[in-house]
């Protein structure tokens, strides 16, 4: 009795550390729309230092559930960094986006800038830096071909052309995703009608404005427990790290 | 001789071209009209000269009319080209039409001043039959203050008036009061004698700060009917224009000029005085007199009255530092169906509490000079209290959300996802593995070729050694694949390139004498003979039609001998 009981918690324990038995767990619990603890067992994967693009677009389903628009904008957009393209994804992104109370949009740009952005959103950076270590795998082969007459001249001078422009273009566009995700940090408004100060400390600093849940933030710098963030539109001030998320 | 001839074409030249300028006549009445015409012989062109002296002393009523006439007299022909203008003196006394220059044809001419004599209406029946009169209501008034002018004709005769447009007013604000389509007559005694009047115009003036307040005069056209002093019986003398008993004359008509003296206003002037004149009242009010945070509600301040409504802004109103602003929108409706311009304007502010607790809209103070009293008046509105509460739960969904969005509200999420490997977020380095394995190994197909040479010396990449080894093979390729080339051309340039590659010539530019002294030092004389015979074929059949005979072996042949020749080297 004891040695089986001993066994059992043993086997519990290895089944409770493997985050795949987490994440089905979870899962399980989402379905039976026992939210809250399918966000503690989600989060609890993440405290792990595990990530997929599925987990954060389960566990944003599951903020959204439980009414906590902030939180799973949040995880939508985390859930973006690593599945881009997914259309479930993006559609659950534009739902709660359209609940948001702060909404700032882009106007419709000219056609080539509205092309580029979504370029840019639906690569994600490694997917860029392998599509164009491809591209210079398939130039340095044609410069060899080229070398040993297999190719015609004239053929490879167009195609090196285009090749080289292509190149450029697609690297130019890792370089750029690269330096905003790894060198500029993002940050989600995740409690409701945050007040916005003009400076690090709540008795002498001024309201500038009120930031709702949901609002996404640049975050320009951090001091103590205050940070610093920057709307699109230019707006900036400092708000209580606990009323913020970093992405 | 020569000089001769060419100076008779000169002459010639200058002979027959020539200007000439004319008035109809040169004493008139202020009423009356001339006409000013150049005439221009044997011109390729009309002439050209600047406009703006005639407007001077007169003022155009038509013109210019072009005129061009042909005559062959004895098979010689003759041309000439007219412009005419239709005049108006603008005053009386001696009028000069001053000497200009006149460009024909590229040749400049000067002309003579022409002087004209306007002497007052002779024909007092005419002006006491018909005549324009400007009234103004006022002939002195305040910057501001409004003053209606109004053109009437009066006529006695049977008129008909052309097209007018009513004068620019300078120095002064103009809205339009009135101006009818058709003139409508009606009766009126002037001064015991009967006649009809028609309104022409009449416009709301209000003075700007100018140096002169003038009301100009109204001119315009009237053919008027006379009769006729002598009764000719003929009635085919002039059947269009003219009835058996009248004539028709046309006569320019013109009120007089009015001045209008402006008052100062009296001293001193309130300090928020921006221009208005009339009689106004202020009235302020909020569409609700309670909301939430971020709420917007609208301020409204409303002006009425009689005055210059468009000629001032509203002062500067200074809104408490809790509420966000947003710039005011400003509307106009006139009240159209009185003589004085009345109306009501207003402006609308959206205003966004931003803060909780009781907000305080301001007074909106506003001076205006009342003309009728002659006094500085001062209105204000009152002070409103709003009271603002906080919005602690997210409200108001449907506010300020596109069609789009609404769509989108009305959507659920989609369900979760089961499947999904984990990845540990630890090493962003490990999802790069691939493509940095890549990025290696182009970087090493690149050097690659560079690295052997150093190394052995030898580089299977650089393309004259392959281009050696090769040669033969790509002659064999050259002529498998023949496609539709001719078959002599083939043959000679497939044995010339592979020459070229495989001596490493410069040039696969050959000729067979030049081909057969490079080849002396490399091959026996029979095989260069053997080449440079095929050559010769592929020449002879490339030039001649006879070659057909050989056309088929020639490639063959071709590919035969190359064999042969590339294992001597």
């Amino acid at each position: 009795m004891t040695k089986s009981g001993i066994i059992l918690l043993f086997l519990n324990l290895l089944i409770a550390d493997d985050p795949s038995t987490i994440f089905k767990q979870a899962n399980i619990y989402a379905e039976k729309a026992n939210y809250q603890k399918a966000i503690e067992k989600y989060e609890s994967l993440i405290d792990m230092d595990y990530e997929s693009g599925a987990l954060y677009y389960n566990l944003g389903n599951s903020y959204y559930r439980s009414d906590q628009l902030g939180l799973s904008l949040w995880a939508y957009y985390c859930s973006q960094k690593l599945i881009p393209r997914d259309s479930d994804l993006l559609h659950n992104l534009k739902v709660a986006k359209a609940k948001c109370l702060d909404r700032i949009e882009f106007p419709n740009s000219f056609f080539p800038f509205d092309f580029f952005r979504e370029l840019d959103n639906s690569f994600k950076i490694n997917e860029l830096f392998l599509f164009g270590s491809l591209l210079i795998l398939i130039f340095s082969f044609l410069r060899i071909m080229k070398k040993t007459m297999w190719l015609s001249i004239d053929a490879s001078k167009n195609l090196n052309a285009i090749l080289v422009i292509v190149i450029f273009m697609v690297h130019s566009l890792a370089f750029r995703k690269y330096f905003i995700d790894y060198k500029i940090k993002y940050g989600v408004v995740i409690t409701n009608s945050v007040k916005v100060l003009s400076g690090p400390n709540n008795s002498q600093s001024s309201i500038l404005f009120v930031a709702n849940e949901g609002l996404k933030v640049k975050i320009n710098s951090i001091k103590d427990k205050w940070i610093e963030v920057e709307l699109i539109d230019g707006k900036k001030g400092w708000l209580h790290f606990s009323s913020i998320r970093e992405i | 001789m020569k000089i001769l001839s060419k100076v008779i074409f000169f002459l010639s030249f200058i002979l027959c071209q020539n200007i000439n300028i004319s008035v109809d006549r040169n004493k008139i009445t202020v009423d009356e009209i001339i006409t000013f015409s150049i005439e221009a012989k044997d011109s390729d062109s009309f002439p050209s000269f600047d406009k703006e002296i005639l407007k001077k002393d007169f003022m155009v009523i038509s013109g210019p009319n072009q005129q061009t006439n042909f005559q062959f007299v004895n098979g010689k022909m003759t041309s000439s080209k007219t412009l005419s203008w239709k005049l108006s003196p603008k005053k009386q006394g001696k009028l000069i039409i001053p000497s200009f220059e006149i460009n024909l044809d590229g040749k400049k001419y000067i002309s003579n001043a022409i002087n004209i004599y306007v002497v007052k209406s002779q024909n007092n029946d005419v002006e006491k039959n018909i005549f324009l009169i400007a009234e103004i209501d006022k002939e002195e008034a305040f910057l501001g203050e409004q003053i209606t002018v109004s053109y009437k004709i009066f006529t006695r005769v049977n008129a008909s008036i052309e097209p007018y447009k009513l004068p620019e007013f300078v120095g002064f604000w103009v809205e339009n009061l009135f101006q009818p389509d058709r003139l409508k007559f009606v009766n009126v005694n002037l001064n015991g004698v009967k006649y009809q009047m028609a309104i022409l115009g009449q416009s709301a003036l209000f003075p700007i700060p100018s140096d002169k307040h003038i009301v100009p005069s109204l001119k315009l056209k009237a053919q008027i009917e006379q009769k006729k002093v002598s009764r000719r019986r003929d009635p085919f003398f002039d059947p269009f224009f003219d009835s058996f008993f009248t004539e028709t004359k046309t006569k320019i008509l013109s009120s007089d000029e009015k001045f209008v003296y402006i008052k100062k206003f009296p001293e001193p002037r309130p300090f928020d005085f921006n221009g208005a004149v009339g009689n106004f009242r202020i009235t302020s009010y909020t569409d609700r007199d309670s909301g939430k945070i971020n709420e917007a509600l609208t301020f409204t301040i409303k002006i009425e009255g009689t005055g210059n409504l468009n000629l001032f802004a509203l002062p500067e109103v200074k809104f408490n530092s809790k509420l966000e602003v947003f710039e005011s929108k400003e509307k106009f409706e006139k009240d159209v169906f009185r003589d004085l311009i009345t109306g009501t304007k207003i402006w609308e502010y959206i205003l966004i509490p931003r803060q909780s607790g009781i907000v305080k809209l301001p007074s909106v103070q506003f001076s205006f000079f009342d003309p009728s009293n002659e006094e500085w008046r001062s209105i204000k509105t009152d002070s409103k209290k709003i009271t603002v509460e906080d919005a602690t739960s997210p409200q108001n969904f449907n506010i300020g959300y596109t069609k789009k969005e609404i769509m989108l509200i009305d959507q659920d999420i989609r369900f979760f996802k089961k499947d999904g490997k984990l990845f540990s977020s630890k090493q962003p380095f490990k999802k790069m593995i691939f493509p940095i394995t890549l990025y290696m190994f182009s970087i090493f197909l690149i050097v690659a070729p560079f690295l052997t040479k150093k190394t052995i010396g030898y580089s299977i990449f650089i393309s004259e050694d392959r281009k050696k080894r090769f040669a033969l093979s790509f002659a064999q390729k050259k002529i498998k694949n023949k496609n539709n080339y001719d078959p002599f051309e083939l043959s000679a340039d497939t044995i010339y390139s592979y020459f070229k590659n495989r001596l490493s010539l410069p040039s696969k530019n050959l000729d067979p004498k030049e081909l057969q002294t490079i080849l002396t030092p490399f091959l026996e004389q029979n095989k260069i003979n053997e080449i440079t015979e095929i050559l010769k074929i592929c020449d002879a059949g490339r030039y001649s039609p006879q070659g057909d005979q050989k056309e088929h072996d020639i490639l063959h042949e071709v590919g035969k001998v190359l064999a042969k020749i590339d294992k001597e080297f």
